[in-house]
């Protein structure tokens, strides 16, 4: 078991998040992969809406095919700037990088990753607790107790959602072995799970950790930015501004909320190479600094 | 490993000697008066926020305002207590002539140290034995309540209440698991707690310092627990009497009342310090110099 030093991932990529091309391809990336789930929420809801609510939208087939289209395109666009995002944060981390994959490796990764983190494949037995409840919830249910049989197979889906959670955890490091350079494709998967069995709890806390650190400063910094609002609209209103005025202003704020939302990605591809670095031995990392070295440059970015 | 007794009486006679410190009291009072400054500021930025909601959009909050502004107004305290608590507990260090690591933890740290520290008590990580009691009640109250359904299907002639018997078994079973929990968390927290002296000491970077002070008490977690538990009975007989006294002064018209609260806020302040000296001594006791396995 190791530890992962979270002050020290925290104090590396404060210093090194602050790349252009990793700022820009993650404003690119959060753009796209916003296009891309609106994309998919329409597929699937048009015809939902369509079927269920009585709505009509007059989308032919055509319409719908273009969607579709569309939503696979934007898929692709996510894939391959999700690469670069994380290639770039990588790199800044001091982590040995190999050449750009194909696009098609990474979105054979991702599908593969995908069924294989699902059905939970390379260790079962993190499917014994659902199997479990569903089959005492099938037995219930089959004995009448219908209310029971229901709320055991709720506890099964809970239980198979939380044991996907921990299989993704200990799959996810493909994507950085890919990049790495670290063996072909179709055994990538297998090759992190092995590497993080044992240690799924510490990668756990590394990225949970980081969570809340991200998330005490967006509250820090929602905190100002409401009372700001505030303060504006009080003024505005007791200036009797019209309605316009404040819209202008929340946009302005929005804005600055995504703004942050885009530089905590960036931030986050940066720590998150710095875990993968730590917990996959071989790896290949240049220089880690550690944490006594970051606090100095840390200071000296204030004084700028 | 031989067990060691902390010597209760002893520790408390040093803590009442030592907690006159300048220094300790000042931080003592800082992380009181600071304490309750920071969650009035919290309630002040919490009402600004509630009055302009109501004046500006004409309702009273609700939906995404209403969570965010909850959300970031514990802020405040959060940051208050970060910065506080290393300062206070390092000066009760300095009483006890530990020597205290040269620049102290930052907010961050100390927040980053915290949580993982909440993590992973409640999880009992480095011994989850701690937690089959409660895994053992759990199954136990499940069991009963699986049974209450069951029977329900089954005509049930009049003669025993089985059903009702079944559900006061599982609720009681599940409650007592609870119960087991929350003490194996307890155990947990008492054998990690150590981590925040070390962390001050400077002997263990944060993601070290749980596991060895787990590794350091383990074994002997009776004992530290004890060397507390007596010490908080203690200072509550005393509290008492105070209490008892407050009540008497009480009836003094006009300024008891008064005297009280003074005399409420310099014990509570002074009460602090003690805690600090003497929490830092039994610290020191069982990790001497260098906190070495032994």
């Amino acid at each position: 078991m190791a530890d992962y030093n979270v002050l020290g991932g925290l104090g590396i990529s404060y210093k090194k998040f602050a790349d252009k091309y990793l700022i820009g391809m993650s404003a690119l990336y959060m753009v796209v992969s916003l296009l891309f789930l609106g994309a998919i929420a329409a597929f699937v809801g048009i015809p939902l809406l369509e079927a269920g609510f009585a709505y009509n939208f007059n989308l032919g087939l055509d319409a719908m095919a273009g969607i579709a289209v569309g939503a696979i395109l934007l898929g692709l666009a996510t894939m391959f700037l999700s690469m670069r995002v994380m290639r770039k944060g990588m790199q800044l981390a001091g982590v040995s990088v190999a050449k750009m994959p194909k696009l098609i490796d990474w979105v054979m990764l991702s599908i593969r990753m995908y069924v294989v983190n699902i059905s939970c494949w390379y260790d079962k037995r993190l499917l014994a607790p659902t199997v479990a409840a569903v089959l005492l919830g099938i037995a219930a249910v089959l004995a009448g107790a219908a209310g029971l049989g229901f709320a055991l197979i709720g506890v099964g889906i809970f239980a198979w959602l939380l044991a996907v959670y921990a299989h993704k955890l200990r799959t996810c490091f493909s994507y950085y072995m890919m990049l790495a350079g670290m063996g072909k494709e179709n055994v990538l998967p297998s090759k992190s799970h092995s590497a993080i069995q044992g240690n799924t709890f510490e990668v756990f806390l590394a990225s949970y950790l980081l969570g809340q650190v991200v998330s005490f400063a967006m509250n820090i910094v929602q905190a100002i930015a409401m009372l700001l609002l505030f303060a504006l609209g009080a003024i505005i209103v007791a200036g009797g501004f019209g309605e316009g005025v404040i819209l202008g202003i929340v946009a302005i704020l929005m804005l600055v909320v995504v703004v942050f939302l885009v530089l905590i990605e960036a931030f986050t591809m940066v720590y998150m190479a710095g875990v993968f670095a730590f917990f996959v031995k071989g790896a290949g990392v240049r220089a880690i600094a550690p944490a006594k070295k970051a606090v100095p440059a840390k200071k000296k970015r204030r004084r700028k | 490993m031989a067990k060691k007794y902390y010597d209760v009486a002893k520790g408390v006679k040093f803590a009442f000697k030592n907690f006159r410190d300048g220094e300790l009291l000042k931080w003592s009072a800082f992380t009181f008066f600071g304490m309750v400054g920071a969650v009035i500021a919290d309630m002040v930025i919490m009402g600004i926020i509630l009055v302009s909601l109501m004046y500006i959009a004409g309702q009273s909050g609700g939906g995404l305002d209403d969570i965010s502004f909850r959300n970031s107004s514990s802020v405040v305290v959060i940051i208050a207590a970060m910065y506080l608590i290393p300062r206070l507990m390092s000066k009760g260090m300095e009483v006890n002539a530990i020597k205290v690591r040269q620049k102290l933890p930052s907010i961050v740290e100390w927040f980053v140290f915290s949580a993982r520290k909440a993590i992973i008590d409640m999880l009992c990580w480095y011994d989850r034995r701690l937690l089959a009691p409660a895994a053992l009640f759990l199954a136990l109250g499940t069991f009963c309540i699986m049974l209450v359904f069951t029977s329900l299907l089954v005509p049930q002639g009049n003669n025993i209440n089985g059903n009702e018997l079944a559900v006061v078994g599982g609720t009681v079973f599940l409650l007592l698991g609870l119960v087991a929990w929350l003490i194996g968390a307890i155990v947990h927290s008492t054998r990690t707690y150590f981590g925040y002296y070390m962390l001050l000491r400077g002997e263990a970077q944060e993601q070290h310092a749980l596991k060895k002070s787990f590794d350091v008490v383990k074994g002997q977690t009776f004992e530290v627990f004890l060397a507390g538990i007596l010490f908080v009975i203690l200072l509550l007989l005393l509290w008492a009497i105070a209490g008892a006294v407050m009540f008497a002064l009480a009836f003094i018209p006009c300024i008891g009342a008064i005297i009280d609260l003074v005399l409420v806020v310099v014990l509570l302040v002074i009460t602090i310090a003690i805690n600090q000296a003497y929490f830092a001594n039994v610290f020191k006791f069982y990790c001497p110099q260098g906190g070495k396995k032994r």
